[in-house]
């Protein structure tokens, strides 16, 4: 019983805790505009909240050395207001503010890419932000020896993971050396074939280290 | 120095045995540098014994998926040194990747393979523990922690990844993206553009990509790894079912297999993952598309695990949340669905159609995503 009041008293405690995060989600002061990522001569709509009752709001696009008006319009009883601006077609490609001011103020980002909207199809093919980028192949013969090498290297991983071990390398009283030592030591697995090297007298190995 | 205790549950803990000097002044030259490390960085520790069985490869899938996940980290780091996330340049720079960049095109078709390929091993790795009942006491927690770490990968390949190619497909995935965020109100503004104005989103979900998301990987892959030591290779059905595993555990004596060789076989298993995404670069290259139009959705996403994307064909985009919110808490449940002892999946039909009504179901959603489509509208971008 306890504990579903427990569980309860933390269900109510995580709501209230919440609680003022869900209310500013909603009725806050602000703009959105659409598309985010606009063409320079585009029609963007911007929307705005509570930017005061029946106010007139002023929307501009800010960045990139340019402060410009888009053009005003009259806000609802609420403050709120929803209206189609043209970009100017000399927007550099980038980062803008987009700001609505009336009695209130707020301001979003839009992210102006590529030629104007209505560019021609050369323009549009043109550039990283063309339609159709361009993309370089490689030669069929680079391609061939890159397949070949990453068929060598799974051939080397394939090897490095199944190989069977030697159980000479594993037998307590032969000694290895160089890089064959090496690896024998490296990868000494006591399921294949016990230890690799000498024990140092008196000391105990590893793999025998259960008391 | 040479010593070699055990800890309380009765498994070894190994320390560095042999050193250069003790291993005499006849010691060749490799094997006094093995000593010279050994003695400084214990390397010897790794030769802990592990059950025979871990040596398999269905109990090397979560080793593959880490070195996957490093390699995907180690061309990342590659990457990351010709990609520019300003919107204004972002695209041209993958673009100089593709074009210019020293084996730019490659290594970045390499990179989105890998991280296709670390999904699937990381995919079947979970159904690996799911039929063979490794989520069970001891272990729920760790079931839990690798079902969270399974959401940032697929995140960093869903979303932000896509997104760094500021292509038509990455515009329409920031669109879902900022409609997502949307919804989850307060919650969600981290993610939408309104939360700054000072930086805009596509850096903001670089930064997610390259340095937040990996950060909560290391985290949760430190806590998934600590708990497979702690509570050491879960042992098979049969051995669990014949009570050859009490506690969840074989007894030290039981666990005849060395952690070297596993390691081993991740690493050489890894290599594999790695020459096959190399192979599917070059023959299969992921191409690059139109610039972005936002009056338009023409986003065909590859199949594999694209299968919650066709919840937003029924549910618009709510539906992802809808059927990520579905995938999870099917994983998550499948703790309190199963309270049998019982292990073996053949002993478990409830659990058996479970897996597979879940496997059929994302295998059609995928299918039915991969359809072609071209929805137009001018909605992207906005919550209603």
């Amino acid at each position: 019983m306890k504990a579903g009041f427990a569980r309860v008293g933390t269900l109510v405690l995580l709501i209230l805790a919440l609680s003022p995060g869900l209310a500013l989600a909603h009725g806050e002061r602000g703009v959105t505009v659409e598309p985010l990522t606009p063409k320079p001569d585009q029609t963007i709509t911007v929307n705005g909240e509570l930017l005061g009752p029946n106010s007139e709001v002023e929307v501009r696009v800010i960045g990139n050395g340019m402060n410009m008006s888009l053009g005003e319009v009259k806000a609802d009883e609420e403050g709120d207001f929803t209206e189609k601006f043209r970009l100017p077609a000399n927007l550099k490609p980038g980062t803008y503010q987009i700001e609505a001011t009336g009695k209130e103020s707020a301001t979003t980002q839009i992210t102006v890419s590529g030629a104007p909207a209505g560019g021609t199809e050369a323009d549009s093919k043109a550039g990283a932000m063309g339609k159709t980028p361009v993309i370089e192949q490689r030669p069929l013969g680079q391609s061939i020896s890159l397949v070949a090498l990453f068929g060598v290297l799974a051939a080397l991983g394939l090897y490095f993971a199944r190989r069977p071990v030697r159980k000479a390398w594993g037998h307590p009283t032969i000694r290895r050396s160089g890089m064959q030592g090496l690896i024998a030591r490296l990868f000494r697995e006591r399921d294949e074939g016990g230890v690799a090297y000498e024990p140092v007298a008196g000391a105990r190995d590893p793999e025998e280290g259960e008391a | 120095m040479a010593e070699g205790g055990d800890s309380a549950d009765g498994h070894s803990v190994t320390r560095s045995t042999y050193s250069a000097t003790e291993a005499g002044e006849s010691a060749g030259p490799a094997r006094k540098i093995w000593g010279w490390l050994d003695d400084r960085l214990g390397l010897s520790a790794l030769r802990y014994k592990v059950p025979e069985h871990a040596n398999t490869i269905w109990y090397t899938l979560g080793g593959i998926t880490f070195v996957g996940i490093i390699v995907l980290a180690a061309i990342g780091i590659w990457l990351a040194q010709f990609h520019d996330p300003d919107p204004a340049a972002a695209r041209q720079s993958v673009l100089f990747i593709q074009n210019s960049a020293p084996l730019g095109d490659v290594v970045r078709r390499i990179h989105i393979w890998t991280a296709y390929l670390v999904i699937v091993t990381a995919s079947l790795h979970l159904i690996r523990i799911f039929v063979t009942t490794s989520y069970k006491a001891p272990r729920e927690i760790n079931w839990i922690v690798g079902v969270v770490l399974l959401a940032p990968l697929m995140f960093d390949a869903f979303i932000t990844g896509t997104v760094l190619r500021w292509d038509q497909e990455a515009y329409e995935a920031l669109a879902h993206n900022m409609e997502l965020a949307t919804i989850f109100g307060a919650f969600g503004g981290f993610f939408s553009e309104d939360f700054t104005t000072s930086v805009s989103i596509l850096p903001r979900l670089y930064i997610f990509h390259v340095s937040i998301v990996p950060l909560l990987l290391v985290f949760f892959l430190i806590a998934h790894i600590f708990l497979i030591k702690h509570h050491g290779i879960s042992p098979t059905a049969a051995q669990e079912e014949a009570g050859e595993a009490p506690g969840g555990r074989l007894p030290p004596e039981k666990e005849t297999g060395s952690y070297a060789t596993h390691l081993r076989k991740m690493v050489g298993y890894g290599l594999v993952l790695l020459a096959f995404a190399g192979v599917l670069s070059v023959l299969f290259p992921q191409p690059i598309g139109s610039a972005p139009d936002p009056t338009v959705e023409v986003t065909k996403p590859l199949p594999i695990y694209y299968g919650l994307y066709s919840f937003d064909d029924c549910f618009g985009v709510l539906g992802i949340l809808y059927g990520a919110i579905a995938l999870f808490g099917l994983l998550a449940l499948v703790l309190f669905i199963d309270r049998t002892p019982l292990r073996s999946i053949r002993r478990r039909p409830v659990m058996l159609v479970f897996g597979v009504v879940l496997l059929i179901a994302l295998a059609v959603l995928s299918y039915h995503r991969v359809q072609p489509r071209r929805i137009t509208h001018g909605r992207l971008g906005t919550a209603k």
